[in-house]
C-alpha cells in the first residue's frame, strides 16, 4: 500500500518545552485515529503535517515531498491536503457560500463556474446546501463546524486531517460525517483526531496515542481495544484502584483496571477503555 | 387551457430559434402546463437549443445557482473593470470583512489628530499628524495580519494560495483604504497642498520595509520597529525646530530609496515564490 504521510523522528520544541519528541509512523490510506489527552502533542503534530510549521528535528514527508522543504513542495502537499483545524472562527458579516467560496479561492478553484459548483456539492455534502446565504454568525454551533468540515472537503483531497471534526455536532450530524469519512477513505488518507472514542470504534481502521509528545500506542482498532481485554470488570460495587469506575445502565459498576473483586465479571472491552488504561487517570484531567 | 398545440413548423423554428422572444415565451408558456407539447419540445429540441425553461434539472441549477450565489455589487463591479479576476474580488471581499475595524480605527485617529488641530495648539497638530499619518499604512499591515481570525490563519497557510499575494492583497487594501483619508486630514490639519502630501512617500518607505520583513517573519514587529524609528525622527525635526524637514528634497530623496530597496527586496522574495504571478491570473 502506498505511503500517504512518512514521519521520521519528528521534534518539536517550544522554548525549553518539547512537545513531540521523536515521533515515528508512517500513514498510507485508510482511517486513522490520533487519540491523546489535552497537551499530548495532537495539534502540534497536525500543524506539522499540514505544513504550517516544521519541526525542530526529524523528517516529515507527505506524498513524497517535504513538509519542511521549499515552498514549492510545500505547495504540492498543499494542493491535495484537506485540513480542519481545531477551531475556526469566521470572519465577521459572511455567508456560508462566501467563507467556502474564499477557501476554494485558496484552493486554486479560479474558474468561477466550476467553483461554485465544487461550493454547492460541499454544501450538500455537509447538509448546508438548503442555507447557501445565510450569514455564518446565524448559524448554529454544530452548523458552523460542518461548514468548516466542508471547506476541507473542496476539491475532494487526497489527504483529510481533522482535528476534533465532530465537537458541537448532534447524534445524527455525527452519523452523516462518519458515513462521508467511510466513503472518502475508499480512495484516500483521513487522519482524525479526537476525543471522540466512539467514532474511533465507528470508522477507523488505526489508533496512534500520542502522550506526552511521544507515540504511547501505534497499531490497528481490534489490537488497541484487545489490550483492555480482562481488564474491565462489571460487579456491583467499584474496584478501588481502579483507573476509572462509573455506573453501568444495566444497574451494575463498569471498572476500568485494577484487581476485581469478588463476583466482578469481565466485560467486553472498548476503545474507551483501552485508551484509559493506557493513559491512565492523571493524564485525563482536562480531556475532553 | 387551449386547445392549441405546438406543430411541427413551431417546433423546428423553436430548436432554430427563429421565434422572436414573444413567440418564444408564448411556446415555453404553454408548454410548461401542457405535458404533451412538453414531450414533444423535450425529445425534438435537444442540447443549447433547448430553453432552459423546459429543461426543469437544467433550470432548477440555474435557480439553485442564482439563489446561493454571492451578489456582485457596486465594488466588486468597479474591481472587475480594473481588470482583476472574481477570484481576486473573492479574496477582497475577505480582506475587507477581516479589515473593518482596522479601517474604522485609522479614520479614528485621523479624526481626532485633525479635531486636535483645529482646537488645539498648531505645532502639536502637526507633530501628531506627521508622526500618525505615514505609518498608518504600515501599522495597517501589521494590524491586519493579527485581525484575521483564529483557523482562518491556519486554512491560510495549509492552502496553496500565494502566502506573499495574500500579503500584498493585504497591503493593497491598507493603502487604498488609509492614504485617501490621510490625506484629507493632512489637508485639514496642515493647511498646505504640498505639506499634506509630503509624507506620502515616507509613508510608502515605512510601509515597503515592514511588507518586506512580513515575507519572513510576523510583520507586528517590523512595524513596532519602524514605527518607534519615525517617531524619533519627528521629534529629532521638532527639537531641532525644522517641523517641515519632511518636505525638503533630502528627506524625501531618502525616503524613495528606503522604498526602492524594500521594494527589490519584495520583488526578490516573489520571484521565489514561482507559484502564481503576483496580479493579474484568470
Amino acid at each position: 500500500m502506498p505511503t500517504t504521510i512518512h514521519v521520521s523522528h519528528a521534534t518539536r520544541r517550544y522554548g525549553p518545552t518539547t512537545v513531540l519528541d521523536d515521533v515515528s509512523f508512517d500513514l498510507a490510506p485508510g482511517i486513522t485515529a490520533l487519540l491523546g489527552p489535552n497537551g499530548a502533542g495532537k495539534t502540534t503534530l497536525i500543524g506539522l503535517l499540514s505544513t504550517a510549521s516544521r519541526p525542530d528535528a526529524g523528517e516529515i514527508t507527505v506524498f513524497g515531498h517535504r513538509s519542511d522543504g521549499p515552498l514549492p513542495e510545500r505547495i504540492e502537499i498543499r494542493r491535495r491536503l484537506g485540513f480542519l483545524p481545531q477551531e475556526v472562527r469566521f470572519p465577521a458579516g459572511m455567508t456560508a457560500f462566501g467563507f467556502l467560496d474564499y477557501i476554494a479561492v485558496l484552493k486554486e478553484w479560479d474558474d468561477t463556474g466550476a467553483r461554485h459548483a465544487e461550493v454547492r456539492r460541499v454544501l450538500s455534502v455537509v447538509g448546508l446546501d438548503d442555507r447557501p446565504t445565510i450569514k455564518v454568525r446565524k448559524l448554529s454551533g454544530g452548523q458552523r463546524r460542518r461548514l468548516a468540515f466542508a471547506q476541507a472537503l473542496i476539491g475532494d483531497p487526497d489527504l483529510l486531517i481533522l482535528d476534533e471534526p465532530t465537537t458541537g455536532l448532534d447524534p445524527e450530524q455525527r452519523a452523516r460525517f462518519r458515513a462521508t469519512l467511510s466513503e472518502r477513505a475508499r480512495h484516500g488518507t483521513v487522519l482524525l483526531a479526537t476525543h471522540q472514542t466512539e467514532d474511533v470504534a465507528a470508522v477507523c481502521d488505526r489508533v496512534i496515542v500520542l502522550v506526552a509528545g511521544r507515540v504511547a500506542h501505534d497499531g490497528d482498532v481490534a489490537g488497541f481495544v484487545a489490550t483492555a481485554r480482562n481488564r474491565v470488570w462489571l460487579g456491583d460495587r467499584p474496584v478501588a484502584d481502579a483507573v476509572a469506575t462509573w455506573r453501568d445502565p444495566g444497574g451494575g459498576v463498569r471498572s476500568v483496571g485494577g484487581t476485581p473483586p469478588p463476583g466482578a465479571e469481565a466485560a467486553p472491552p472498548t476503545v474507551e477503555d483501552a485508551y484509559l488504561l493506557l493513559v491512565g487517570p492523571p493524564a485525563m484531567e482536562g480531556a475532553a | 387551457m387551449s386547445a392549441w398545440h405546438v406543430d411541427d413548423a413551431v417546433v423546428t423554428a423553436y430548436g432554430e430559434r427563429r421565434l422572436d422572444a414573444v413567440q418564444r415565451a408564448s411556446v415555453e408558456a404553454h408548454a410548461a402546463r401542457c405535458q404533451e407539447c412538453r414531450d414533444i419540445l423535450g425529445t425534438r429540441v435537444v442540447g443549447d437549443q433547448r430553453s432552459p425553461a423546459l429543461d426543469l434539472d437544467r433550470l432548477w441549477t440555474r435557480v439553485e445557482s442564482a439563489v446561493s450565489t454571492p451578489k456582485v455589487g457596486r465594488a466588486d463591479r468597479a474591481l472587475l473593470r480594473l481588470g482583476l479576476s472574481m477570484s481576486d474580488v473573492v479574496v477582497t471581499r475577505v480582506v475587507a470583512a477581516q479589515s473593518r475595524q482596522w479601517t474604522i480605527a485609522t479614520t479614528l485617529v485621523l479624526a481626532v489628530t485633525a479635531v486636535t488641530a483645529v482646537l488645539g495648539p498648531v505645532d502639536s497638530a502637526h507633530t501628531a499628524f506627521l508622526v500618525v499619518a505615514p505609518l498608518l499604512p504600515a501599522l495597517g499591515v501589521a494590524a491586519i495580519y493579527r485581525l484575521v481570525p483564529h483557523g482562518i490563519d491556519m486554512l491560510e497557510r495549509a492552502a496553496p494560495y500565494s502566502p506573499a499575494r495574500l500579503l500584498l492583497w493585504r497591503t493593497a487594501y491598507v493603502v487604498v483604504t488609509a492614504v485617501p483619508i490621510s490625506v484629507a486630514a493632512g489637508v485639514a490639519v496642515l493647511q498646505h497642498p504640498w505639506a499634506a502630501v509630503s509624507w506620502l512617500l515616507p509613508a510608502l518607505g515605512c510601509t515597503l520595509c515592514v511588507v518586506a520583513a512580513a515575507s519572513w517573519h510576523d510583520p507586528v514587529r517590523p512595524a513596532a520597529a519602524v514605527a518607534m524609528g519615525w517617531t524619533a525622527v519627528v521629534v529629532t525635526w521638532q527639537v531641532r525646530d525644522t517641523p517641515w524637514a519632511i518636505a525638503t528634497a533630502p528627506t524625501q530623496l531618502v525616503a524613495a530609496a528606503i522604498a526602492a530597496a524594500a521594494a527589490l527586496v519584495i520583488h526578490h522574495r516573489l520571484s521565489n515564490d514561482p507559484t502564481r504571478p503576483v496580479f493579474g491570473g484568470p
